[in-house]
């Protein structure tokens, strides 16, 4: 995979994008990489004024576009059903969960995997594609890092309501309480709280930190009063100093550095969850590596799909571009094989272990009652990505957005068959059971879908969609390129 | 552009002489431009000089004369502390304020710590990064003199400005007015003095914050009045977390039936499965007692026939229990002699066993009285320590099996009773093992089996 490594673009190999494009918000392919030319991060005549023109003007738009309307219509919905099901939860007991003996881990341990594992592109994308100098990353990673947060704020909700008694909730802190004790720091469910409460948080402020100058600029440009004062809250008073850039440049290397190894314990101590049982089919070490690959694999396929659409809807094909498509397509790609690889070697060492309960764990999620599931997830996760080779299919964008939606089915059905399998056929055979979903399971992933595409939605009309000073400051500039008056 | 030099430092500054600006901010439309007006401005000895410009800009750190960052250190600080308080936590929470037994595991082990302390250093260190910049960046700033300038607002677009401080010593606006133009600038603008009132939040807002904080205070304050205070009326309960439950308690009313109780007595004439117990050998112990006899006890004894045999020697507490004497009660009952049960190797097994849990703490496993529980009482020096009678002693050889199971059902003296504890068969079952042990101390070698004797030997 040749990436660029260039942190100022070529002037030269603008230009000819430039000549090539005359109509700059279209598809130009811009995937064919020659070796003795840099390529660029994006496609088109592109200035500093028309980036900010580009971007800024989605997020002033006096009245919503009428899709945005109905597509925030619709999530709302889910929105709000999710919260009257949670209502309905805390009112009556997680009873109304199809989780019962043996399966106490249902649904909501399933899309908090799953939802959590979707964040995790974000970091990818900002933090570790930074630290190696990736800059195709700066027009995409703003809209990354937003998806990260909202996942990450629908995975909060699960473990917070399932367990029960939602009221006592502070109790997995370490806070001073009644009982006069303290949580069990030798259990993986507490690293889990630790792990996902930095990892929003590190997130969150990664987010905004970054966005710090963009809000500036939708300050400085805010033609109403009641926008140029939520704005200049929110800017915090940005005036874009050479001091201020060098403090954040600084910062935003060492939150890159602080970010990277944290996104990779996080979906770590989310498998310790599962590692350190003793159940089979969940007591492997294999699956730190195998969770944060198949976290990976997740989250670009869901930033593709949330990717797709968007540039075509807001125009941005200029900015993020078919090379930015077709890069996302090879990481998906390669998670996906390395899923694939995991998939097999657990079948290899269950029968190479010569543990007769793990062996049964892996015939039985293969050949069981939940084979629907696992054959689902394997023509999902390791079959669908393949098409992946043939560049024909990574650079055109709706069929990636079909693969995509695949990878992300067969994703929620990867943790699926690992929570549910395993614990419903364990070692006695006298309490195995068949886990089956109630209504409610159903309706609240769907709620978080509905909560999802809400905040993401209120993101693309209210925020800045694209890192604009990011993108600005691996254009070429100084020099003869001076901006037109 | 290059031909451009500043003029000489002036010898003598001036004070800053116009009070309507604060400095001056000239805008430009390239990097190298404004980087070239940055060498010449500090070539004037000026410092208090700044650029804003739309993204980073590399090499300005060296013509601002930048150096250095706190950033590193604190995030160096906030991992160390993170990482510090997450193993501390760990070990004092866990294994010294309330030591969490799992699992037989250590109380405290670096291992299972580390996930903890390693998102906390994360964490700590994410917050003093941020954290620094905001200070260091003076963030939040929300009223900003230069803000003002018009020419600004294109900072974060398109252009980039430089700002020079009016509070410079070398500050001169009729000096670097035409320098600024020379070196490029598109326009050169004061920087106008902020009206103070203006800069100011409106006092409304103020009025507001104010009244809302003093509303908010209000909820705690109830709390904690209503905590630290009586009351007659019963509490609150915002979740009853099964605090109310439709049930009849023990000893309460019930309209539900004439008498008025909840608790409902046995139907007259009826006896509950399994409390038959008719069978007096069986569950007491002792022969039959015939209607005449129990005519003659005392009223009490006929309600309840066993009170006749709990405690009925409860007098003679404290005496040395060796020696003691039966008591006269129970002496005169009539212990049954036989077991009122088939007994079996099987039935002495399983009093052995039983006999090990139940006895052997008090009694030793010998019989001795000298268990655990005596030994470390009397080490203690407990003087209301009744040390165990021992199984072995003459009269308690000569008792009836009748007597050894009423003394487990019902306890003797300071002994107490272990028919809540103990099922009636396994009692039976462990006068069974009582009697085999008492005959090891008085059995001869004539009593064991032929084809054991070999195996026996001299033990002192
Ligand atoms: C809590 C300690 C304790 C346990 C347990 C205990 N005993 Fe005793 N036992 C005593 C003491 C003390 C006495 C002497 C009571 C006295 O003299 O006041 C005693 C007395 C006796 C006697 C003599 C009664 C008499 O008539 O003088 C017998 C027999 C006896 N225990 C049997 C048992 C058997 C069988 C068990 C197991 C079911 C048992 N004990 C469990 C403390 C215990």
């Amino acid at each position: 995979m040749l990436l660029t490594r260039t942190v100022l673009q070529d002037t030269l190999n603008t230009r000819e994008h430039t000549d090539m494009a005359t109509v700059s918000l279209g598809d130009i392919d811009n995937t064919i990489i020659d070796p003795a030319v840099r390529p660029g991060v994006m496609t088109g005549d592109n200035s500093l004024a028309s980036i900010t023109e580009q971007v800024s003007s989605l997020a002033e738009q006096p009245t919503a576009p009428r899709a945005w309307k109905i597509a925030f219509g619709i999530s709302v919905g889910g929105t709000l059903m999710l919260f009257a099901l949670i209502g309905y939860l805390i009112a009556t007991g997680v009873g109304v969960w199809g989780n019962n003996a043996p399966v106490f881990w249902g649904w909501p341990i399933v899309n908090f995997v799953f939802w959590v594992g979707i964040g995790h592109a974000g970091t990818l994308i900002s933090a570790i594609l930074f630290l190696f100098r990736q800059n195709w990353r700066t027009s995409i990673n703003r809209f990354a890092e937003a998806m990260t947060i909202f996942a990450v704020t629908c995975a909060g909700i699960f473990p917070a309501i399932h367990i029960g008694r939602v009221w006592f909730v502070y109790w997995l802190a370490p806070v001073p309480n009644s009982l006069a004790m303290w949580p069990n720091f030798r259990s993986p469910l507490l690293w889990d709280v630790f792990a996902v409460t930095a990892y929003a948080t590190v997130s969150a402020m990664f987010w905004y930190l970054g966005m710090l100058p963009d809000l500036a600029t939708l300050r400085d440009r805010a033609t109403t009063k009641v926008r140029r004062i939520a704005y200049g809250i929110a800017a915090l008073g940005w005036s874009g100093s050479g001091r201020q850039w060098r403090l954040f440049e600084k910062a935003y290397l060492l939150l890159a550095a602080l970010a990277t190894p944290l996104v990779l314990s996080v979906h770590t101590i989310v498998s310790f969850d599962f590692a350190t049982s003793q159940i089979p089919g969940w007591h492997t070490t294999i699956f730190p590596p195998y969770f944060v690959a198949g976290a990976v694999f997740s989250g670009f396929a869901m930033v593709i799909t949330l990717m797709v659409p968007a540039r075509q809807f807001f125009g941005l094909k200029n900015l993020v571009t078919l090379r930015h498509l077709e890069n996302m397509c090879k990481v998906v790609l390669a998670t996906g094989m390395m899923v694939g690889y995991a998939y097999g070697i657990e079948f290899f060492i269950a029968w190479y272990g010569g543990n007769q309960y793990e062996q049964f764990a892996f015939i039985n999620r293969a050949l069981g009652p939940y084979a629907w599931a696992y054959w689902t997830m394997v023509s999902c996760n390791v079959l669908a990505p393949q098409l992946f080779w043939f560049k024909k299919v990574r650079t055109s964008p709706w069929a990636m957005v079909a693969i995509c939606v695949f990878v992300n089915i067969g994703m929620w059905f990867e943790r699926f068959v690992i929570t549910v399998t395993s614990l419903s056929r364990d070692f006695l055979p006298s309490s195995w059971g068949y886990f089956v979903p109630t209504p409610v399971d159903i309706l609240m992933f769907l709620g978080s879908f509905g909560l999802f595409f809400t905040l993401f939605l209120l993101f693309c009309r209210y925020l800045p969609m694209v890192a604009m000073a990011e993108v600005k400051s691996v254009m070429p500039h100084g020099k003869d390129h001076s901006c037109p008056a | 552009m290059s031909s451009v030099t500043a003029p000489p430092p002036s010898p003598a500054p001036t004070a800053q002489a116009d009070p309507t600006s604060r400095g001056l901010v000239a805008s430009f439309s390239s990097v190298d431009a404004v980087l070239k007006a940055v060498r010449l401005v500090r070539e004037l000895g000026i410092r208090r000089v700044d650029v804003h410009s739309p993204h980073p800009i590399h090499g300005l750190d060296d013509a601002l004369g930048l150096k250095g960052s706190p950033l590193p250190w604190g995030a160096i600080a906030g991992a160390s502390l993170g990482f510090g308080g997450g193993v501390w936590m760990a070990w004092w929470m866990n294994a010294i304020d309330y030591p969490f037994l799992i699992s037989g595991k250590p109380l405290f082990s670096i291992i299972p710590s580390l996930p903890v302390a390693f998102e906390l250093a994360i964490l700590l260190a994410a917050f003093a990064v941020v954290g620094g910049t905001l200070l260091f960046g003076g963030l939040p700033r929300l009223s900003n003199p230069r803000f003002r300038v018009p020419a600004f607002s294109r900072a974060t677009n398109d252009r980039y400005l430089l700002a020079v401080d009016a509070d410079d010593e070398q500050f001169q606006t009729g000096r670097l007015q035409p320098l600024l133009r020379q070196a490029g600038a598109e326009s050169v603008d004061h920087i106008p003095v902020e009206n103070p009132t203006e800069a100011r939040v409106p006092r409304a807002i103020w009025m507001a914050t104010a009244i809302l904080l003093v509303l908010a205070l209000i909820p705690p304050v109830l709390i904690a009045k209503a905590r630290s205070s009586t009351s007659t009326r019963p509490r609150l309960s915002f979740v009853s977390d099964m605090d109310h439950q439709p049930k009849f308690k023990a000893q309460s009313t019930s309209r539900l039936f004439a008498d008025g109780r909840s608790m409902r007595p046995q139907v007259s004439g009826t006896v509950a499965r399994g409390d038959l117990r008719a069978d007096d050998r069986y569950y007491l112990g002792r022969e039959p007692v015939s209607s005449d006899a129990l005519a003659k006890a005392p009223s009490a004894a006929r309600l309840q026939p066993s009170a006749l045999l709990t405690r009925v020697s409860d007098v003679d507490s404290g005496s040395p229990s060796d020696q003691a004497p039966p008591s006269q009660a129970a002496a005169n009952i009539d212990w049954v002699t036989e077991f009122p049960l088939a007994v079996d190797e099987s039935l002495i097994r399983r009093g052995q066993q039983r006999y090990g849990i139940f006895c052997a703490t008090c009694h030793g496993q010998g019989g001795e009285g000298d268990g655990l529980v005596t030994l470390r009482a009397l080490e203690l020096e407990q003087g209301t320590w009744v040390r165990p009678t021992s199984l072995h002693a003459e009269p308690i050889r000569n008792q009836p099996v009748g007597q050894l199971f009423n003394s487990i059902s019902n306890g003797v003296r300071r002994m107490p009773g272990y028919a809540s504890q103990i099922p009636v068969r396994d009692r039976w079952a462990i006068v069974a093992y009582v009697r085999a042990l008492q005959r090891t101390r008085i059995a001869s070698s004539s009593d064991v089996p032929e084809d054991i004797l070999p195996n026996l030997r001299e033990i002192n």
